[in-house]
């Protein structure tokens, strides 16, 4: 299963996906937001969450989501029928406490769904798989909808996206994200930290297409670290990789210092990754800003699977 | 109902068009517009040459700014190889699995920067999108 699946996660939300499924919509935050990953073909699989303090009466809830969806359909004068049925706990549920309730409903699309209570993130969801009312998705619906607020990894959460998976701590949210074409950027803050991840595609054909990946380095990515005094040295890694540290200079030392008294703190140190895999044809960096000795980029690099 | 679509029941070309599905988009194959001549460069990259527009307007703007009768351009080793492809043959669903298997990009990577660029190469009216079937949507010159 984990070759063909693989794992869609935002926010601290995720779920396994086949692997040709892809993110296609995110929209707001870690207290209530949105996602949707689609196939190939039309089917999609959509997932929205709020915070909930307590655990809510889950059929309850899935009575006014199914009756909003009735509504809706009733306008457009299409027929809409629904069912709510109880479902067996995922291990999830039974480590960390929580509940589900299943529902499927029909209408010019059919849908199969969960709404869930995750104990371990104290967050509503609901995700459904939507398809077309003469696929028969009950089997992936169940794969799917069974994997979502896994918390495999606790205290990290799992950001999966365009063949990239990275486990960011929890304490790290989310600042500015970028989701190009052959070009991935997230940012990461919290607590004086900083952590950036970026992915860069089609590195043989542009980056590197007149370069090498060290000149590519030392010329482009090094210079953007600005305000600190990096070294860089290759490491042993199983591609072409670069590990990389600075410190503040001593001017922007004190003006950081000024701002510690005035309640900011800036991180005094930025460690950081760098690597070449040539098998995806990707560039990956990691970067992180940081207060104290050693940096996250060493935990990243094992973590992040590029190929 | 709106007026506008009551009126389309009777004279079709006021109707509103819908849009096309995602599998009709897929299915659309891109064609070079006829007009544009083009060749491979050292590097392998492509290099379009585009006929200065023949209307009246055109030779007006030409013969004021002095205007070349053509304008180069040089698509990078991508855009080479998706300009290639549009040959009236390829879908557009061909193309991104060409160019995600030869790029090893992610099929929805893949998928967005090739209708982008197609979307681009269109409105330019470099090409032509032919939809099966043969009806063309746009590039006419």
């Amino acid at each position: 299963m984990s070759d063909n699946w693989s794992v869609v996660g935002w926010q601290g939300v995720s779920l396994r996906a086949p692997s040709d499924w892809n993110l296609v919509a995110v929209s707001g935050e870690e207290n209530k937001g949105y996602f949707r990953v689609d196939s190939p073909s039309s089917s999609a699989v959509e997932v929205r969450w709020e915070a909930a303090k307590q655990a809510p009466d889950l059929d309850a809830k899935a009575d006014i989501f199914l009756d909003a969806l009735g509504k809706t359909a009733r306008k457009k004068r299409i027929s809409f029928s629904s069912r709510v049925k109880s479902r067996k706990p995922t291990p999830a549920e039974e480590k960390y406490g929580g509940d589900s309730v299943g529902f499927t409903w029909k209408s010019d699309r059919s849908a199969y769904g969960r709404m869930l209570y995750c104990g371990y993130c104290k967050r509503l969801v609901v995700g459904q798989v939507v398809s077309e009312p003469k696929q028969d998705l009950s089997g992936l619906s169940a794969a799917i909808l069974g994997s979502i607020c896994e918390h495999a990894d606790p205290g990290w959460n799992t950001w999966g996206l365009y063949d990239l998976q990275v486990p960011v701590p929890e304490s790290l949210g989310l600042k500015r994200h970028s989701l190009m074409s052959s070009f991935v950027e997230l940012e990461f803050a919290g607590r004086g930290e900083r952590l950036l991840v970026q992915r860069w595609g089609l590195a043989a054909n542009t980056l590197l297409k007149k370069t090498s990946f060290a000149d590519w380095l030392a010329n482009s990515y090094l210079r953007g670290i600005e305000g600190y005094r990096v070294v860089a040295a290759s490491v042993e890694d199983p591609h072409e990789a670069l590990a990389f540290e600075g410190r503040r200079s001593l001017l922007k030392f004190l003006l950081s210092t000024i701002s510690r008294l005035r309640g900011k703190s800036m991180p005094r140190s930025v460690t950081g990754r760098a690597w070449y895999c040539e098998d995806s044809n990707r560039i990956y960096a990691v970067r992180h800003y940081h207060r104290g000795d050693s940096g996250l980029d060493p935990v990243l690099r094992d973590k992040i699977k590029c190929h | 109902m709106a007026l506008r679509d009551r009126v389309a029941k009777y004279v079709p070309a006021v109707g509103r068009h819908s849009p096309l599905s995602r599998e009709q988009t897929m299915a659309i194959a891109p064609i070079h517009n006829a007009q544009i001549t083009w060749n491979r460069v050292e590097g392998g990259e492509i290099s379009l040459s585009i006929p200065r527009r023949s209307d009246r307007l055109g030779r007006v703007i030409g013969r004021l700014f002095r205007v070349p009768d053509r304008k180069e351009i040089l698509l990078d080793e991508v855009g080479s190889t998706v300009w290639e492809m549009c040959d009236g043959k390829h879908s557009i669903a061909n193309i991104i699995a060409e160019m995600s298997n030869t790029y090893k990009l992610n099929r929805r990577e893949a998928e967005v920067s090739v209708t982008t660029y197609i979307k681009i190469l269109a409105e330019r009216r470099l090409v032509g999108l032919v939809q099966r079937g043969g009806k063309s949507r746009h590039g006419r010159r």
